[in-house]
């Protein structure tokens, strides 16, 4: 058997010269070993002498030994490549470098686009992991929102067996802290049940699985925060302290920090049973994020269909008590409540939903800049194949001589490939090692932190390789069969085709070029033009010179003597008490009705802030109609200022001196009736991205924060007298103080973020494309030198040779920006619609685009141009 | 020189051919070095050597006779060449060469 085997493999490897006899020798020491040593040991040592008669001098014909006229040949190309590149330093320069940049581009984009794709992924059976969410409609209020009411987990779990495991989270705050008297600012913390860890594969590195959240008064905590906190000591059974609800927490577990590729970021969870409404049995207040992992077995749409019986089941009895009516008439006159499934993959490209935990990323950008990064590669591509082309003639004799010495068109053909191969691969290094020096930029930009996304694990360096090929090839492939065309006879004779034939090829490569640089540059201004628009419109109150101190409330009774003494201070013009502060994202919503409301229909979903005497001076608050708090009028205890969108809701045209009320939840529940006391101008309270909803402002008691308003130029002096202030009366607490024109520029960090990549990879884009055309208007001009000189000596002027020489270039880029304004106008009214408020797309962006890139253009060509026009036409004309 | 270039083994390969005049073929090659040397010999490196050589010119070959103990296969009977010759001349000499030039005192052991 073995023999046999042997004896096929040998045929199979041995050349056909050696085979009879050496086969020959082994069956005789086959004969041999049988009589000495039996079967077994001969058959074994026959198989061990076929493995190692493999030798290199024995095997027959193969690939290798009959290609190696080829591995030579490459060897040649190689050089040949190398000497061409050397022959002609300029362009290659222009061509490496473009192509380097671009590659550095798109390198950039492909970590950004992994990075983005690979959210979620990391957790144990991701795809079984989906988020429940609401969309709910009552009267004229929509909330499409991701939050779900308390009970919901439990109920999932309990009802389907589908359902493996369900559990909730609560908020993403942040907080005071001490530990052993030592104040810590603690962001990410959640409230969180037991189970959400059997969802999310966190991994443990302390505490028991099993008992991590099943008490009062517990927190889990990751590594860093534990490294924070208590540095070397153990920090198992540690005390942390919430400062402002004097709760003291026992840590029960530690878990590993949470993924950045990940939707959340919590670094604390506390347990949900610490908050009075988890065991809520209230369907109808929805304030609880759920997670589930369904069993490998069921789809999301099939599971999606039950929600509908879940409704029907936990709803009736609620609505019917809640709002008077049953759950089918309240369905049937209009109002939505709806829920549904997002895979947790999905959730952080393509959820943007009503309290995110975090602010998610988006598949439009995902999309967006893989298109711009495969248009810079294009447009570098096309670069070396226009100078490819353009250069043919200086290579054509070249070819000439090679054919006639008897070179095939394939070997001409490699030859040229091997070429662009080449200075793809060189690229491509320059490329590698200028994405390494952008990385910490890139990092800054994106808000990631990725350290060897090429070469570490999972890096994109298997893409490289293909990619290089790639781009050699599609950047060689055009230029090789124009070149390698050549009828040797007509290149030798002189008649040069000076790479006329591809004029045309040429132009329509530039147009493609121009119309990816015009898209980009309108693109461009339209986006930095929304997201300057969005930071300076009109905000309706006053950011700039307000401070804010955080956790006022922890002075307790100190705070009121803290707030006179810094209204003693000249520099400050008033103090208001209220953690209710514009683009710190609180909300507070309720339903509101008029008082003579006699359908729930008429419910106004209202956003109720609680304020006090001085807040509308602080924030510089606009009121139109009727006035604001007053110490002066005791009764404005129950009056309220409502903004304008809420006054047109509902349905008030004199609104000064009407009443409203919360909408009672049962028929039972007793409400107070507001009096409106005046209107206010609309402001922006939270981001620009949607619209303002209707609010009311109520003068209550809440001492969350504190905001100064100071003169212009004392920003110094009120931090410091606020400081010393503070620390005399706090007692150790430390001073947290943010200026609200900071906060609100930071809640553009995204849009800010978004607006620098575009821009970036605008300027990248035209200055490839500019490379690109300023290789090619040399080459141009170059060939022209004669006719330029023999012009200038029949008396045409410096203008009318530039004109000539702009002319085709001019044509070229109209041309483009006919391709180019339709498809940017398209994406850009697309882009414009997520806004709540956006520009009017004006002609003046796109005729802008249009004529940046006409000047571009023209200073590329320019510098060439005019050297030549304005030479000594005695210089163009006398060599030969 | 490189034109007579020998490694160790194919020296040995090249003598013991050159010892089995008229009979020197793969097992008995073999079998002669594995019995003058006390040397085990692979039948690959063997059979290499012997093709590099012939490639070199050192050795000729030519079919023999067949057996039934070989399965009816020819065998290869391999005799030295010209060259061969010479480049067994080569290395001898600039091995002795190099044995004359060692100077007596060096082979003076004692014990010290």
């Amino acid at each position: 058997m073995l023999k046999r085997f042997g004896e096929r493999l040998f045929s199979f490897y041995c050349h056909p010269d050696f085979q009879e006899d050496i086969k020959g020798d082994l069956e005789e020491y086959y004969a041999l070993n049988l009589e000495d040593k039996g079967e077994k040991y001969a058959n074994r040592k026959f198989f061990v002498d076929v493995i190692l008669l493999f030798r290199l001098s024995l095997l027959r014909d193969n690939w290798f030994s009959r290609n190696s006229i080829y591995f030579a040949m490459v060897k040649n190309n190689l050089k040949v490549a190398y000497r061409s590149m050397m022959r002609h330093k300029f362009y290659t320069f222009l061509n490496l470098g473009g192509l380097a940049i671009s590659i550095t581009a798109c390198l950039l984009i492909a970590i950004f686009v992994k990075d983005e794709l690979s959210y979620d992924r990391h957790f144990e059976n991701s795809d079984q992991i989906y988020r429940v969410q609401s969309y709910l409609k009552f009267a004229d209020n929509i909330f499409d929102m991701i939050a779900t009411p308390s009970p919901m987990a439990a109920a999932l779990k309990q009802d389907y067996p589908e359902v493996e495991q369900s559990g909730r989270v609560r908020g993403n705050f942040s907080s005071l802290i001490s530990v052993n008297n030592q104040f810590f600012r603690q962001e990410n913390i959640t409230y969180a049940d037991n189970s959400i860890f059997d969802i999310f594969s966190i991994e443990l590195l302390r505490g028991n699985r099993e008992h991590l959240l099943d008490e009062p008064n517990t927190v889990v905590i990751n590594r860093s925060t534990a490294e924070k906190l208590f540095g070397e000591e153990d920090p198992m059974g540690q005390i942390i302290r919430i400062e402002g609800q004097d709760q003291d927490l026992k840590i029960t577990g530690i878990v590993e920090d949470i993924r950045s590729n990940t939707h959340f970021h919590f670094q604390m969870f506390r347990t949900m049973l610490d908050r009075g409404d988890h065991n809520q049995q209230f369907w109808l207040s929805n304030n609880f994020v759920t997670y589930i992992r369904l069993n490998p077995n069921t789809t999301e749409e099939a599971f999606e269909s039950q929600f509908e019986g879940l409704v029907k089941k936990y709803f009736a009895e609620q609505v019917q008590q809640a709002v008077g009516v049953s759950l089918e008439t309240a369905l049937a006159s209009g109002n939505i409540i709806d829920y549904s499934l997002i895979p947790l993959h999905d959730i952080h490209l393509h959820s943007n939903k009503d309290f995110e935990l975090e602010a998610n990323g988006s598949v439009q950008y995902v999309y967006l800049f893989s298109i711009i990064g495969f248009f810079i590669l294009l447009i570098a591509c096309i670069n070396f194949m226009n100078m490819a082309t353009a250069r043919a003639s200086i290579r054509a004799k070249e070819v000439g001589v090679r054919k006639v010495l008897g070179s095939l068109r394939k070997q001409l053909v490699n030859q040229f490939l091997t070429e662009a191969i080449l200075n793809s691969l060189l690229a491509f290094i320059l490329g590698i090692i200028l994405t390494y020096v952008a990385l910490p930029y890139f990092n800054q930009i994106t808000n990631k932190s990725l350290v060897d996304p090429l070469f570490g694990a999972s890096g994109l360096w298997p893409y490289l390789v293909v990619s290089c090929l790639a781009v050699g090839i599609l950047a060689g492939i055009y230029p090789a069969f124009v070149l390698s065309s050549y009828r040797p006879v007509k290149v030798l004779k002189g008649e040069v085709t000076q790479g006329k034939k591809a004029s045309w090829i040429r132009s329509i490569l530039v147009v493609i070029q121009f119309t990816a640089s015009i898209f980009l540059i309108i693109g461009s201004i339209i986006v930095y033009s929304q997201l300057s628009y969005l930071q300076n419109k009109e905000l309706g109150f006053n950011k700039d010179q307000v401070l804010i101190v955080n956790n006022a409330g922890l002075l307790g009774q100190n705070m009121m003597s803290f707030k006179n003494e810094l209204l003693r201070n000249p520099n400050i013009e008033s103090v208001s008490v209220s953690s209710y502060i514009p683009a710190a994202n609180i909300f507070n919503d309720t339903p509101f009705v008029r008082e003579d409301a006699t359908t729930s229909d008429e419910a106004v979903s209202i956003q109720y802030w609680n304020v006090d005497y001085d807040y509308a001076k602080t924030l510089g608050l606009q009121i139109t109609e009727g006035r604001f708090f007053d110490r002066e009028f005791p009764t404005d205890s129950m009056g309220v200022v409502v903004n304008e969108t809420a006054a047109r809701r509902f349905g008030y045209d004199d609104p000064i001196g009407k009443k409203i009320k919360p909408m009672a939840l049962n028929a039972q529940q007793a409400v107070s009736v507001f009096t409106i006391i005046g209107v206010m101008k609309d402001f922006h309270y939270q981001s620009m991205r949607t619209d303002i909803l209707p609010q009311i402002l109520m003068l209550r008691p809440d001492i969350g924060g504190m905001s100064v308003k100071f003169k212009a130029a004392a920003t110094k002096e009120v931090l410091e007298i606020s400081e010393e202030l503070w620390s005399e009366m706090s007692g150790g607490l430390p001073f947290e103080f943010d200026f609200l024109d900071e906060m609100f520029a930071r809640s553009f960090d995204n849009e800010n973020r978004i607006k620098t990549i575009f821009s970036v990879l605008t300027v990248l884009a035209i200055l490839v494309a500019s490379l690109g055309l300023f290789g090619l208007a040399a080459y141009v001009t170059e060939q022209r030198k004669k006719e330029i000189g023999i012009r200038k000596v029949l008396g045409a002027s410096t203008i009318k040779l530039l004109r000539l020489l702009f002319q085709k270039f001019t044509v070229l880029v109209f041309i483009s920006a006919l391709l180019a304004v339709p498809v940017a106008y398209y994406f850009a009214s697309d882009w414009l619609s997520g806004f709540a408020y956006a520009i009017k797309l004006s002609p003046v962006f796109f005729i802008a685009g249009a004529l940046g890139t006409l000047i571009i253009a023209w200073m590329t060509v320019g510098y060439q141009s005019l050297k030549a026009a304005t030479r000594n036409p005695i210089d163009n004309l006398r060599v030969e | 020189m490189k034109k007579y270039q020998l490694g160790e083994f194919e020296e040995i390969v090249l003598l013991t051919v050159g010892v089995l005049y008229g009979n020197a073929y793969g097992v008995s090659i073999k079998e002669e070095i594995e019995k003058r040397q006390k040397r085990k010999v692979s039948v690959g490196a063997l059979q290499s050597a012997l093709r590099r050589m012939e490639s070199k010119g050192f050795l000729d070959s030519e079919f023999g006779e067949s057996t039934k103990m070989r399965g009816g296969k020819r065998k290869r009977y391999f005799k030295i060449t010209a060259l061969g010759k010479k480049a067994l001349d080569y290395n001898m000499q600039t091995r002795l060469d190099l044995w004359n030039q060692i100077p007596d005192v060096a082979f003076e052991f004692k014990l010290c």
